[in-house]
């Protein structure tokens, strides 16, 4: 047999026995672990053990000393290729910073280290030291130098948390803002509706509950809006020649304005809706984000130098192509504006209205027609709104039907929360199979009940129909919320723009720029639906991406 | 600073706060208006809220290490390698990632610190973990007397759910060992199909109870012992614990996913369970990646 190369991703026990019987065979072996040293000894987990023996031992001098293994503590996976019968992996090995050679075990750098953290070898039970051994039974000493702390890190945009939270509770409100726009113009907005994924992760749950990172966010933020205090416009003293095109004023196409201004370029932002702000303006409700609070956020945005015009759709008022002639680069930021549609037959039956569309209609002020009962179809944020909407425009009864149970909800618990609070009523294990009408009006929709089936592979339980449970629910009106996806119809056929089959844009994930050179996007025609912290993430990337790209034509053409 | 017993207990006596909640208008005022629901903090609140912080250092650079370090091993100026490797084969081995983020809140963990998961029980009951073998009450570091396992999760694919309960089960008779008077129970939705596949194991086990049940709630009681309420096929049951382990479902690692994703592979946990005794290394439908079986 010839000698293979063989790696080993994970050096747990059933890692480490499968690297040494590689090794034994005389194949030449790698041994990548994540941690900064092998992992714990572990218990069995499919056959019980006889009391004495126990802990799977692991031989660590066989393995470490072992010719044919070659051992990659500490390190991440950034890239893996499969191609002509072999793999190609791109690892970062990040460094101890102790040298193991010299390093005696005395212990005497973690007495006197003042820094206690989270001791995740032992599962959060106890504190360890930033320079420790991590796994005592290993004995490697490494010194611990994350490049950010976990809030920051989970965060989207990758928020300096610490830093502007320390900078709260030392009193320095004014530079605690400046340090959120640093990466975010948008603190106002954002302090109210973001889903702060942060939050999920703060260390400070393994202690009691989360840091109100959110709350704190629009904490400072408020700050300034009560005391009429200007936010700073800070952009360089001389702008460059060339422009660029935004389509599109939501938060990601104004944030890559913000940014682009910052790097000394003025944009023209083109708005099809009457007013900016996108789904912060036309999705999030009033009461979640008032329009006078997002529009002095706006107003200080559009200042930097991005100049607005609205009730100019691309495709229709203006085209794409002569953004392309007459601008040196473009950012696509048009979101994800179209309603999934239910399939089931009485759709199109008057009464039937998409979640978004409602939104939009409620958030213009239109006169919204609130007689007798609603039916909201989804389990999502944006039905959550609708819900709440619909109880807020006073129709009488305020049902949400969803197709699993309360626990698979995707939306916020915070908000079906205030939504159970407000009296609005969850039938869960339902889905919709006819939209009954009359008079092309509908009258009633005919449901199904539904049961959660085996779990799969993935621990997931599926809805599947229980036969027979047919029902009907008298309802005026039915508000389907169950997706978005991008309306990419003003880009013309000869434009090379790549559309996938989810009718988004692909971008290269570090510039942000298209298939089309010049051309960039982020927000919800990147991802899809997604939250408006991502989106803005994305538009200072992309500016940043702009940028770099106007200066290389620049000088190519020099 | 906190005041550190030993290696393990941590009190927290500069940031004993509780985490501060916005002010809110009522649902009445809610009603056919569109007026902002949520008010966000008062100064106070976002002081308070703020210093509970715990900054999240890590190293700091203060370079006290260094100074003491005689034999001058710490070095700040080495940097991360960017290593390339080819490979004609890839052995994948998950790990032990538990689907914490999953756990109901119901179970308390994080909240009450005598409710911990079945991969802390592992540690504590290490040499090497954070009580060196001992095993402890979080909250006052006294010996438990009674201890029980329950399930955290809703449902499982069943080689997982079997993983969990054998994980519980050596856990119990390592615990017998060192507590032989402890009472010692495991509870979890389905055990009738585990026990009959294991019946020639659990025989063996003295004084291990085994209780077909799910948990409705959780509660702390007086003296820190957690009150359990149980939805067991006789009714509602009260049971009462000093310390509680939540048996939690194993799951994939992010960097897994991504790795199996990259060469064209579709694995879950489940796929690391190897049937009975098994060979240690599982096929995949790609001949040149193998996973290695979890046991
Ligand atoms: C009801 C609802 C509630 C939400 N709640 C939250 C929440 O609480 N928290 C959160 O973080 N996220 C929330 N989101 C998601 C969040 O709003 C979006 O992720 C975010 O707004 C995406 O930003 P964007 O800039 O990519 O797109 P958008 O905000 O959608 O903005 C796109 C803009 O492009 C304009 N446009 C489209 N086509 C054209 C064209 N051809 N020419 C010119 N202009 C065009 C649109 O009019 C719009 O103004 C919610 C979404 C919805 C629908
Ligand atoms: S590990 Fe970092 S924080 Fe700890 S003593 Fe050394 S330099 Fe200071
Ligand atoms: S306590 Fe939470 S918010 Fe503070 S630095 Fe740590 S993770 Fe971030
Ligand atoms: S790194 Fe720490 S344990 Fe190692 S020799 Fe230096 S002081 Fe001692």
């Amino acid at each position: 047999m010839s000698k293979k190369r063989v790696i080993i991703f994970g050096g747990d026990p059933a890692g480490v026995a499968a690297a040494l019987s590689q090794a034994e065979a005389g194949n030449q072996v790698i041994l990548v672990e994540a941690a900064p040293s092998f992992g714990g000894r572990r218990l069995p987990q499919t056959r019980i053990i006889n009391g004495e023996s126990g802990f799977s031992a692991v031989d660590w001098e066989a393995v470490r000393k072992h010719p044919n293994i070659r051992l990659l503590t500490n390190a991440e996976l950034l890239k893996a290729k499969a191609a002509d019968g072999s793999f190609h992996f791109r690892l970062r090995q990040r460094t101890p910073r102790v040298d193991p050679e010299k390093c005696n075990d005395c212990k005497a750098c973690i007495r006197v280290c003042p820094i206690h953290m989270y001791d995740d070898f032992n599962e959060g039970l106890g504190f360890r030291t930033a320079i420790d051994f991590f796994n005592p039974s290993v004995g490697v000493y490494n010194i611990f130098k994350e490049d950010m702390p976990i809030c920051q890190a989970t965060c989207p945009a990758n928020l300096d948390i610490r830093s502007y939270v320390g900078l709260i509770a030392d009193g320095k409100y004014a530079e605690s803002l400046a340090k959120i726009r640093e990466r975010l113009p948008f603190a106002l907005s954002i302090g109210r509706v973001c889903p702060h994924p942060c939050e999920g992760a703060c260390n400070r749950g393994h202690v009691d509950e989360p840091i109100a990172i959110c709350a704190l966010k629009r904490f400072v933020a408020d700050w300034e809006m009560h005391h009429d205090i200007d936010p700073p416009v800070e952009v360089p003293e001389q702008f460059h020649d060339e422009k660029v095109a935004i389509i599109g004023a939501g938060p990601a196409g104004l944030t890559c304005g913000y940014f682009l201004a910052k790097a000394g370029y003025r944009s023209v932002c083109f708005e099809a809706m009457p007013e900016p702000g996108g789904m912060f303006r036309y999705g999030i409700p009033e009461y979640r984000l008032p329009t006078p609070t997002l529009m002095r956020e706006i107003n200080w945005i559009l200042e930097h130098g991005v100049e607005l015009r609205c009730n100019t759709r691309i495709g229709k008022d203006v085209t794409f192509e002569e953004l392309q002639r007459d601008y040196a680069a473009i950012f696509i930021g048009v979101g994800a504006w179209s309603g999934m549609k239910l399939r089931i037959p009485g759709e199109d039956l008057e009464g039937v209205v998409d979640g978004v569309k409602f939104l939009k209609d409620a958030n213009m002020g239109k006169k919204i027609d609130a007689r007798g009962k609603v039916i909201i179809i989804g389990g999502g944020n944006v039905a959550m709104d609708a819900a709440r909407v619909s109880w807020r425009e006073g129709f009488d009864e305020v049902h949400v039907l969803y197709r699993r149970t309360k626990k698979e909800m995707p939306a916020s618990p915070w908000e079906i929360d205030a939504a159970e609070e407000e009296g609005i009523k969850f039938q869960y294990l339902v889905a919709p199979v006819e939209v009954i009408g009359d008079n092309g009006r509908m009258k009633a929709l005919k449901c199904l009940r539904m049961q959660l089936g085996e779990p799969d592979a993935s621990g997931r339980r599926r809805p599947v129909p229980i036969e027979g449970s047919e029902f009907v629910i008298e309802a005026e009106t039915l508000i389907p919320a169950i997706g978005q996806r991008p309306d990419v119809a003003f880009v013309p056929d000869d434009s090379g723009l790549e559309i996938t089959r989810w009718n988004t844009l692909d971008a290269d994930p570090e510039t942000f720029m298209t298939n089309v050179p010049g051309v960039f996007t982020a927000g919800d025609v990147q991802t899809g639906p997604g939250i408006a912290i991502a989106a803005c993430a994305g538009g200072r990337k992309a500016a940043a991406g702009i940028a770099r790209y106007i200066e290389a034509k620049r000088r190519a053409a020099a | 600073m906190y005041e550190k017993k030993g290696r393990y207990i941590v009190e927290f006596p500069d940031i004993p706060s509780e985490r501060q909640h916005q002010i809110e208008i009522d649902v009445e005022e809610r009603r056919r208006n569109y007026n902002e629901v949520e008010l966000g903090f008062d100064e106070e609140r976002a002081l308070k809220e703020a210093r509970r912080c715990l900054s999240c250092r890590r190293c700091l650079g203060c370079a006290l290490c260094w100074a003491e370090c005689k034999p001058e091993a710490i070095d700040f100026a080495m940097e991360d390698d960017i290593v390339e490797v080819e490979a004609d084969m890839l052995i994948v081995s998950s790990g032990v990632e538990r689907a914490q983020e999953r756990i109901d809140d119901k179970f308390q963990l994080g909240s009450n610190l005598n409710v911990i998961t079945d991969l802390q029980m592992e540690r504590m009951l290490d040499e090497d973990g954070p009580s060196k073998g001992l095993v402890i009450r979080p909250y006052d570091g006294e010996v438990p007397a009674r201890i029980g396992f329950v399930q955290s999760y809703e449902a499982a694919a069943s080689g997982v759910h079997r993983a969990a309960l054998c994980l519980a089960v050596n856990e119990a008779i390592l615990l017998r060992g060192k507590l032989p008077e402890a009472e010692i129970s495991i509870i979890a939705g389905e055990l009738t199909g585990f026990q009959q596949e294991y019946a020639a194991d659990l025989e063996k086990l003295a004084d291990i109870t085994f209780q077909e049940a799910a948990v409705v709630s959780v509660d702390a009681g007086e003296k820190a012992e957690v009150e359990v309420t149980l939805a067991t096929a006789q009714g509602e049951e009260c049971r009462s614990f000093d310390l509680l382990v939540l048996l939690t479902q194993p799951q994939l690692s992010a960097e897994v996913k991504k790795l199996t994703s990259a060469v064209g592979l579709e694995v879950d946990y489940a796929n690391f369970f190897a049937d009975g005794d098994g060979a240690a290394l599982l096929a995949t439908e790609k001949d040149q990646v193998q996973l290695a079986a979890q046991r």
